[in-house]
C-alpha cells in the first residue's frame, strides 16, 4: 500500500491542544470520502473518540463513540421550534443499528407523507388508542387469513371451503371469529316465532327469513 | 561598580536587550503553577549560560520563574479574551531578561518547534531533551499517535484518518489511526421491500465477520485461523457479546421471513391444496352414495356433510396460524447463533455465496420448524391433502414466497429519483450486493440434501443437530485456496488476485450505464503498483436515467479508498442522448487502487486525453477573452454568454492536436480578472487517432 504522490501539504494547518483535541484543516491524507477539509477531533477516557468535520467528497460528519445529545429549545416557548432536521434534497433516514430501538414521543405526533406511508413490522404491530382509532379512507383492504377482522372470503378457512357445498353461514361461523356478528342473526327464528304467534305459515316464513339472513349477513 | 550603576538606568528597555535560550524544567519543579493554583503564566526555566548543567548546584525547584509573553492574538484576559499558553516541560524556549544583566526576571517570548530527531525520553538531567508528556498528560498512542514534533512534514502530528480500521491497518499499523471505528461500516436503511430482510441479514453477517476480525486481530498480525473456542478472557467476552447481539438482530429479522413464509404457505400452498381435496372428497362421497342410493339429493347431502366434517380440522389449522409463526420464531435463535459461530471460525473473507448459504441455513430452519409445528395438525386433514407436502411446497416455492410482495389492490409503485438502500459510514451510498433468493434456496436445498445423506450414515451432526444443512461456511477448509464442495466453489479466503476495479452505477430507474476506471498517479511497480482514479471511461451511457445515478468505485481486495465520482445525465428531451449518462467526473481521486491492464480488445495500449468538461456552476462576470487551460498546458475553447457565464468548454481535438497522455487527475485553470464562481470538472476520453496538425485551412466557399 502506498499513498499517492504530490499531496498538497501546503494547505494543511493544525492546532493541537494536547493529545485530547485537535483542529486540522486541509489535511491531504486520503479518506473514504476524499481528503479532509477540516476536522475537530477529540479523544477521551476509555479511548472514546469524537470527530466533526467535512471531507472533500462533500460529506459532513459528526461521529462520537458514545451518545450524542442534541438538545434545543431549553428556553423556547410552547409552539416555537426547538430542533429542525431538514434534508433540502434527497432522503432523510434514521437507523438504529444492532438491536437499538427507535422511540418517538410527543404530545401530538404527525406523520405527513405527500404520497405513501409504509409500516413494516417483522413481528407484531400494535396500534393502541385509549379513546378511538379511526381509519379514514375510501377503501380498506386486508390480506389477513385469520383474526377477527379477516373477511370470510379471505380467511384461510374461507379459501379452503371456497366453492364447496358447505354453506356460507357455517364457513363464516367457523372462520371469522364471530367478531363480525351479523345484525340479522336470529332474524329467521324471531320471524318464525312471530309468524307462529300470528297464525301464518311459520315454516315458510322462517325459511325465507333464513335465506335473507344469509344474504344480508354475507354483505359484511 | 560605580561606573556600571552610573551607565545603567535600571529601567526596562533602556539597558539593552539581554536575550537567552533555555529549557522548561520538568513537571515536578513547576509545582502548583501547572496544577490549578498558578499565578500568572509562568514556567521554571533553566537558562543556558546562566544556570548550571546540573541539579546539584541549582535544583530545578530553585530555578527562577519565567513569565510567558503572550502574542497579541492570544488575549490578556481582559474582556474575557484569553488563550492558554501551550508550553510543555522540556520545551526549548527563548526570551529576554526584564531586569537586564541582573538576569533574575526572565520573559519567554517564543518556543522552538520540536523535531523528529530530538529525543523524547524521561527527564534525566538539565539541557538534555526529554518528553513533554507528564503524569497528567498521557498518550499511549492508540487513538492519536504519540508525537512530540512540530515540523513542516507529513509525519508531524499525523491526524486520525477517515477510513475503516481494516484499511488503516493495511496502510500502516504504526502511522495510521482511524477517526471513528464506525467508518467503513455498512448501514442498511429501513425498507419494506420483501428482500430487505435478506439484505439486512447479509449485511449483519458481513459486519460481524469484520468486527470479530478487528477484535481478534486489531493490527492484522495474528493468524485468522485460531478457532473461536481457543479465545479466552476479555477477548472471548467481546466476541460472545458481538455474536449475541448479531444473533438477536438476525433472529428478529428472521421473524419477518417466518411470517412471510407462513402466510404464503397457508394462502398459496395449503388453501388451494385443501380446497382441491375437499372437491375431490365431495366427488368421491357423492359417487359412492349415489351408487348406493341412486338419489342425487342424498348423494349431494352426503358429499356436503363430508366436506363440512372438515370444518373443525381446518379451523384448527387457521387458529394455529399465529402460534406457528411464534413457535418457529422462538426456536430459531440458538440455531442462528450456532451458524454464526461456525461461520466466524471458518470464513476469512465474506463473499456473496457465503451470505446465500447462511440465509439458506435459516431458511432450512424455518422450513423444518414449520413442518414440525404444522405436521400434527395436518393429520386431521390428511384425507384431503392429496400429495401436498409442507416441506416440499416450501422448498420449491420459498424463493418466490419471500421475493413477492403480498398483493393488495392497486399497490402503488414507489418511484424515487435516486435512492440507495445501503450506506457506508464515512463514504456514501453503496450498491447493494444483489440478493439472489433463487441462489439462497438452491443452497438451502442442496445443503439439506447433503445433510440427509449424512444423517443416514452418521447419526449426529454437531451443528444444531444437523437440521440446518451442511454448508461450506461450517467447513474448516472453506478459506483454503481451491476449496470446493457439493454446493459448488464457495472459497471464502482472502482474494487470490486483487486486480480489477469495478465502477458500479446504481440507484435510479436507468439501466445499462457502464464505466471503466482510469488509473493514474501510479506509484510502485509490477504487482505492487497502485494508483488513483483519474477518470472514468464511459463505455455505455445506458438509458432511462430519470436522475443522475450514484457511482461507486471498488476493487477486489478493498485496498483502494477515497475515489468519488459523479454522473451527469442528459435531461434535454430533444437530445439524442436524453436520459443517458453523458459524463462521469471525478470528485476525489482516492489512492491505493490496483493498476489494471490498459489495453483494448485488440491488444493496443489505451491512452487518455482530456474529454468534455462538465460545468457544475457557470459562474458570473467572465470575459470572452478569459482562457481555460489545464495543468498539462492544453488550452480549451471556451464559450461565455452575454451574462458572463461559462456555457461550454471544449478540449482540444486529439485527432489534430498533439496532446500529452493524461497521467494524473487534470486540473482546470480559468485565467480571468473579472469572473468568479465557475466550477469546471474535467473528464477523460480515449485518444482519437492522430491525423497530424493542421497545416493550412482552405476556404472552399469563397
Amino acid at each position: 500500500m502506498a499513498e499517492r504522490p504530490d499531496q498538497n501539504w501546503q494547505n494543511r494547518e493544525y492546532v493541537n491542544f494536547g493529545p485530547g483535541f485537535r483542529i486540522d484543516t486541509g489535511n491531504p491524507q486520503m479518506g473514504l470520502n476524499g481528503t479532509t477539509v477540516y476536522d475537530l477531533f477529540g479523544s477521551g477516557a476509555d479511548n472514546n473518540t469524537s470527530s466533526l468535520g467535512m471531507t472533500n467528497g462533500g460529506l459532513y460528519h459528526i461521529y462520537n463513540d458514545q451518545c450524542i445529545d442534541i438538545v434545543g429549545g431549553a428556553k423556547a416557548k410552547d409552539g416555537e421550534c426547538c430542533i429542525n432536521i431538514i434534508g433540502k434534497n434527497g432522503d432523510v433516514t434514521i437507523t438504529a443499528m444492532a438491536n437499538g430501538q427507535v422511540k418517538i414521543t410527543g404530545k401530538n405526533i404527525t406523520i405527513d407523507a405527500d404520497e405513501d406511508i409504509k409500516i413494516d413490522a417483522g413481528k407484531k404491530m400494535t396500534l393502541k388508542a385509549s379513546n378511538e382509532i379511526e381509519l379514514d379512507t375510501p377503501v380498506l383492504n386486508t390480506t389477513a387469513m385469520a383474526g377477527n377482522l379477516a373477511p370470510r372470503d379471505v380467511t384461510f378457512g374461507g379459501l379452503v371451503f371456497s366453492g364447496t357445498e358447505v354453506g356460507t353461514p357455517e364457513i363464516a361461523k367457523s372462520f371469522t371469529g364471530g367478531s363480525f356478528k351479523s345484525p340479522f342473526k336470529d332474524m329467521a327464528s324471531s320471524m318464525g316465532k312471530m309468524a307462529a304467534n300470528s297464525g301464518i305459515n311459520a315454516a315458510s316464513i322462517e325459511s325465507a327469513a333464513s335465506s335473507l339472513e344469509d344474504k344480508l349477513g354475507g354483505l359484511l | 561598580m560605580i561606573e556600571e550603576s552610573i551607565i545603567k538606568s535600571n529601567f526596562i528597555g533602556r539597558d539593552g536587550y539581554v536575550w537567552w535560550i533555555g529549557q522548561v524544567a520538568p513537571e515536578k519543579s513547576q509545582g502548583a503553577q501547572i496544577n490549578g493554583s498558578g499565578w500568572g503564566n509562568r514556567r521554571k526555566v533553566r537558562i543556558m549560560g546562566y544556570h548550571p548543567q546540573n541539579t546539584v548546584e541549582l535544583p530545578d525547584e530553585d530555578l527562577p520563574w519565567a513569565t510567558v509573553l503572550l502574542p497579541t492574538t492570544a488575549g490578556s484576559g481582559k474582556g474575557n479574551k484569553a488563550t492558554t499558553i501551550s508550553i510543555s516541560p522540556g520545551d526549548n524556549v527563548m526570551g529576554f531578561f526584564a531586569d537586564g544583566d541582573d538576569a533574575q526576571q526572565p520573559i519567554i517570548t517564543g518556543v522552538f518547534g520540536n523535531t523528529l530527531y530530538s529525543p523524547n525520553g524521561e527527564y534525566e538531567k538539565p539541557f538534555q531533551p526529554f518528553t513533554g508528556y507528564t503524569s497528567k498528560i498521557k498518550n499511549d498512542g492508540s487513538i492519536v499517535i504519540a508525537d512530540e514534533t512540530n515540523e513542516e512534514n507529513s509525519l508531524s502530528q499525523k491526524s486520525p484518518r477517515h477510513v475503516s480500521t481494516d484499511i488503516a491497518n493495511k496502510i500502516n499499523t504504526e502511522t495510521e489511526r482511524v477517526a471513528s471505528v464506525a467508518e467503513g461500516k455498512t448501514v442498511v436503511f429501513g425498507s419494506s421491500s420483501p428482500t430487505s430482510k435478506i439484505s439486512k441479514i447479509t449485511s449483519e453477517v458481513e459486519g460481524l465477520v469484520s468486527d470479530i476480525k478487528a477484535i481478534r486481530n486489531p493490527l492484522g498480525e495474528i493468524s485468522d485461523k485460531i478457532p473461536l473456542s481457543k479465545e479466552v478472557g476479555s477477548i472471548k467476552g467481546l466476541i460472545d457479546s458481538k455474536i449475541d447481539g448479531v444473533s438477536s438482530k438476525i433472529t428478529g429479522l428472521s421473524n419477518g421471513l417466518i411470517g412471510d413464509m407462513t402466510g404464503a404457505l397457508y394462502k398459496d400452498g395449503m388453501a388451494p391444496a385443501l380446497n382441491g381435496g375437499l372437491k375431490t372428497l365431495y366427488n368421491g362421497v357423492f359417487a359412492t352414495t349415489f351408487a348406493a342410493t341412486k338419489s342425487r339429493a342424498r348423494a349431494k347431502q352426503a358429499g356436503a356433510a363430508a366436506q363440512a366434517a372438515m370444518l373443525l380440522p381446518v379451523q384448527a389449522i387457521q387458529q394455529f396460524l399465529p402460534c406457528a409463526v411464534q413457535n418457529v420464531a422462538n426456536s430459531i435463535g440458538d440455531s442462528i447463533k450456532s451458524l454464526l459461530k461456525g461461520l466466524i471460525d471458518n470464513v476469512t473473507n465474506f463473499v456473496s455465496c457465503i451470505g446465500e448459504q447462511f440465509i439458506g441455513g435459516i431458511m432450512n430452519k424455518i422450513i423444518g420448524g414449520l413442518t414440525n409445528v404444522l405436521g400434527p395438525l395436518m393429520g386431521g386433514v390428511s384425507n384431503i391433502l392429496g400429495g401436498f407436502s409442507l416441506g416440499g411446497f416450501l422448498r420449491s416455492k420459498a424463493a418466490g414466497l419471500i421475493a413477492i410482495e403480498k398483493a393488495l389492490k392497486c399497490r402503488p409503485t414507489f418511484n424515487y429519483d435516486a435512492s440507495s438502500n445501503e450506506w457506508v459510514i464515512g463514504k456514501g451510498p453503496k450498491s447493494a450486493v444483489g440478493v439472489s433468493v433463487d441462489a439462497i434456496m438452491e443452497a438451502a436445498n442442496a445443503a439439506d440434501a447433503l445433510t440427509k445423506g449424512l444423517v443416514d450414515k452418521i447419526q449426529d451432526l454437531s451443528i444444531a443437530g444437523g437440521s440446518l444443512g451442511m454448508f461450506d461456511f461450517l467447513n474448516p477448509s472453506v478459506s483454503s485456496p481451491g476449496f470446493s464442495s457439493g454446493l459448488g466453489k464457495c472459497y471464502a479466503g482472502p482474494p487470490l488476485s486483487c486486480a480489477g476495479i469495478k465502477v458500479n452505477i446504481f440507484g435510479t430507474n436507468g439501466k445499462g450505464g457502464i464505466g471503466k476506471a482510469i488509473v493514474g498517479a501510479i506509484v510502485g511497480q509490477g504487482n505492487l503498483a497502485t494508483g488513483s482514479i483519474i477518470g472514468v471511461d464511459l463505455v455505455s451511457g445506458g438509458s432511462g436515467y430519470n436522475a443522475a445515478p450514484f457511482i461507486e468505485i471498488t476493487d477486489e481486495c478493498s485496498n483502494g479508498y477515497g475515489a468519488i465520482a459523479k454522473a451527469v445525465v442528459d435531461f434535454d428531451e430533444d437530445s439524442p442522448t436524453y436520459q443517458q449518462i453523458t459524463d462521469i467526473y471525478i470528485v476525489s481521486e482516492g489512492e491505493n487502487y490496483p493498476v489494471p491492464e490498459t489495453e483494448t480488445e485488440t491488444g493496443e495500449d489505451i491512452d487518455y486525453v482530456p474529454g468534455p468538461v462538465v460545468i457544475l456552476d457557470p459562474g458570473v462576470k467572465y470575459d470572452p477573452d478569459d482562457k481555460v487551460t489545464d495543468n498539462d498546458g492544453n488550452e480549451y475553447t471556451t464559450y461565455i454568454d452575454d451574462n458572463g457565464r461559462i456555457i461550454n468548454v471544449i478540449p482540444p481535438d486529439s485527432s489534430i492536436a498533439s496532446m500529452k497522455q493524461v497521467l494524473n487527475l487534470p486540473e482546470l485553470i480559468i485565467s480571468t480578472k473579472t469572473g468568479r464562481g465557475a466550477v469546471l470538472k474535467p473528464t477523460l476520453r480515449r485518444r482519437d487517432t492522430y491525423q497530424g496538425e493542421i497545416k493550412q485551412v482552405i476556404d472552399c466557399v469563397s
